[in-house]
């Protein structure tokens, strides 16, 4: 091996380490804004419920309720065209009696969730980053610090709780909106019958469905609003930081929760392997 | 004045050396008792950290080594729930910003009272109407920061100071921007309060010297990033800017 390939695996691994470490160092900082967070809303004797509560059904209607029509949009287009593309496809193998477990496996299971947090992501994680972004630049953290009121129970914590419910919410809405209204739109189409379609679902949920479901949508909803709230509060300089935050907080929420999403299903099927005893 | 009942008995650094993230020190090693139970000006060159020290003061920020003492107690090792006590009898008045955006001016005005949760709805609608009327807020009342004009939000800012009725009150440039109503009403109301006992400590840093002169007691000088006392009939250089 030669000097210069020597140095250059040498720059490579110790960029990989570098890179690596920030990544675990981040997610260290997250971990430990979400529990001080948290820490603060319940030790800080002061604060008022009233105040807390209007910041957190500000949040609800902003990331829950405003974000309605786009995801009956979604969650109409995506219902149907997973009926529609598996119907055929179930009827051709024979198995049309299938279409619930593949409906529950799909919808429910993953593209509900992961549908939805990229939908809050989209709308809500760059308000809230750029929203605090700016709250540092106005000096307004600095100026709730000032009057003993602590952001991370004030700013961050109503967020996140307001930002869980929405998800949850939401992820049920698009669900349900993907199940009924995916199918009653493709009825026509695919000539499957209303009994022959609730039936199929009813037999394909199972308990496992509901853990995954709020699992998933939990986290997510905790991944988004902490990962959005702590890019916010690294504003330090001025406003030409609030646009690059943002960017940063969008781009770290994608690749947390689509992260956290593979791992739980991978645990997940690993754990089905398991108890069939293949693995 | 009656200084007897005050929370408030001390205020000290000691080997504290304060900068912000790759900056230079605005403080090295400085080792100083603050006056209390006095008005005490923060003066020094433009840019040389009046605003950080009276930060400090006020426990927004903590030096970066050695200590800022409140009664003996070192801020920097308490929590933000300890430090609590301290804080609600501060009233900080920042020099620009510091307005919740999202809010009217009445909501920032009753923010402090209705988060901690020491007073009644009604006693917080009569404190906070008390000091919109105060400080001719009354027109711009239900407006947020972003829709009235800079003396108005530079009135708001002040009178939330005055909010909670604290010991120590911290004013950064408090007439820069003020109209010369609330200017006068501003320097009464110090003046009447400090004869009532009301806010015994009082740190302010101004460029106005008029608004100073009669009022100040004291002036902490910051010059080579340290901190001393002067009586102030001594006027800064001419070259100063304060």
């Amino acid at each position: 091996m030669s000097v210069r390939t020597a140095n250059f695996f040498l720059t490579f691994v110790d960029g990989l380490g570098r890179r690596l470490l920030n990544i675990i160092e981040y997610t260290a900082n997250i971990f430990l804004m979400i529990y001080l967070s948290f820490r603060a809303a319940f030790f800080d004797q002061a604060q008022g419920l009233r105040s807390v509560f209007s910041v957190v059904s500000a949040q609800i209607y902003f990331t829950g309720f405003q974000a309605l029509p786009l995801i009956t949009v979604m969650a109409l287009a995506s219902g149907s065209v997973v009926i529609m593309q598996s119907s055929a496809q179930l009827s051709l193998l024979g198995g049309a009696d299938m279409i619930g477990n593949l409906m529950v496996l799909i919808v429910v299971r993953e593209v509900g969730p992961l549908l939805t947090a990229l939908i809050v992501i989209a709308r809500s994680g760059t308000a809230v980053a750029s929203e605090i972004g700016n709250m540092k630049v106005n000096r307004e953290i600095e100026a709730l610090e000032s009057m003993g009121i602590n952001p991370l129970s004030y700013i961050v914590f109503p967020r996140l709780l307001g930002g869980v419910v929405s998800v949850l919410c939401l992820a049920f809405y698009f669900t349900a909106i993907a199940l009924l209204g995916g199918f009653f739109l493709t009825k026509f189409i695919s000539g499957m019958s209303v009994q022959f379609y609730f039936d199929s679902l009813a037999t394909a949920f199972a308990g496992e469905d509901v853990y995954l479901f709020v699992l998933k949508n939990t986290f997510s909803g905790l991944i988004i609003f902490i990962i959005c709230s702590y890019q916010g509060l690294l504003v330090v300089q001025g406003p030409h930081e609030v646009p690059q935050v943002t960017t940063k907080a969008v781009v770290n929420c994608v690749i947390y929760v689509i992260s956290f999403n593979l791992s739980v299903t991978t645990l997940f099927y690993l754990n089905q392997l398991l108890k069939l005893g293949v693995l | 004045m009656n200084t007897n009942e005050s929370f408030f008995k001390a205020f000290e650094f000691q080997n504290a050396s304060f900068a912000y993230d790759n900056t230079p020190f605005i403080l090295e090693d400085v080792s100083i008792q603050i006056p209390a139970n006095k008005v005490v000006e923060v003066r020094g060159w433009q840019g040389a950290g009046r605003s950080s020290v009276l930060k400090l003061l006020a426990g927004l920020l903590i030096p970066n080594s050695g200590s800022y003492l409140i009664n003996n107690q070192r801020v920097e090792e308490m929590s933000f729930e300890e430090f609590i006590e301290y804080r609600l009898k501060i009233g900080f008045s920042f020099e620009y910003g510091g307005l919740i955006n999202n809010k009217t001016i009445r909501e920032n005005l009753e923010l402090p009272l209705v988060y901690h949760n020491r007073f009644s709805p009604e006693e917080i609608e009569v404190q906070v109407d008390n000091i919109i009327e105060e400080f001719c807020l009354k027109r711009d009342a239900l407006k947020r920061p972003s829709a009235i004009s800079g003396s108005t939000r530079k009135s708001a800012i002040v009178a939330r100071a005055f909010l909670m009725n604290p010991e120590v009150l911290i004013l950064d440039n408090p007439t820069t921007g003020l109209n010369s109503y609330n200017r006068e009403h501003l320097r009464d109301k110090i003046k009447l309060s400090r004869e009532e006992g009301k806010i015994p400590h009082i740190f302010l840093a101004t460029d106005d010297r008029e608004f100073a002169e009669g009022l100040v007691e004291e002036e902490l000088v910051i010059e080579n990033k340290m901190l001393y006392l002067r009586p102030p009939e001594i006027p800064l250089p001419k070259e100063a800017a304060v």
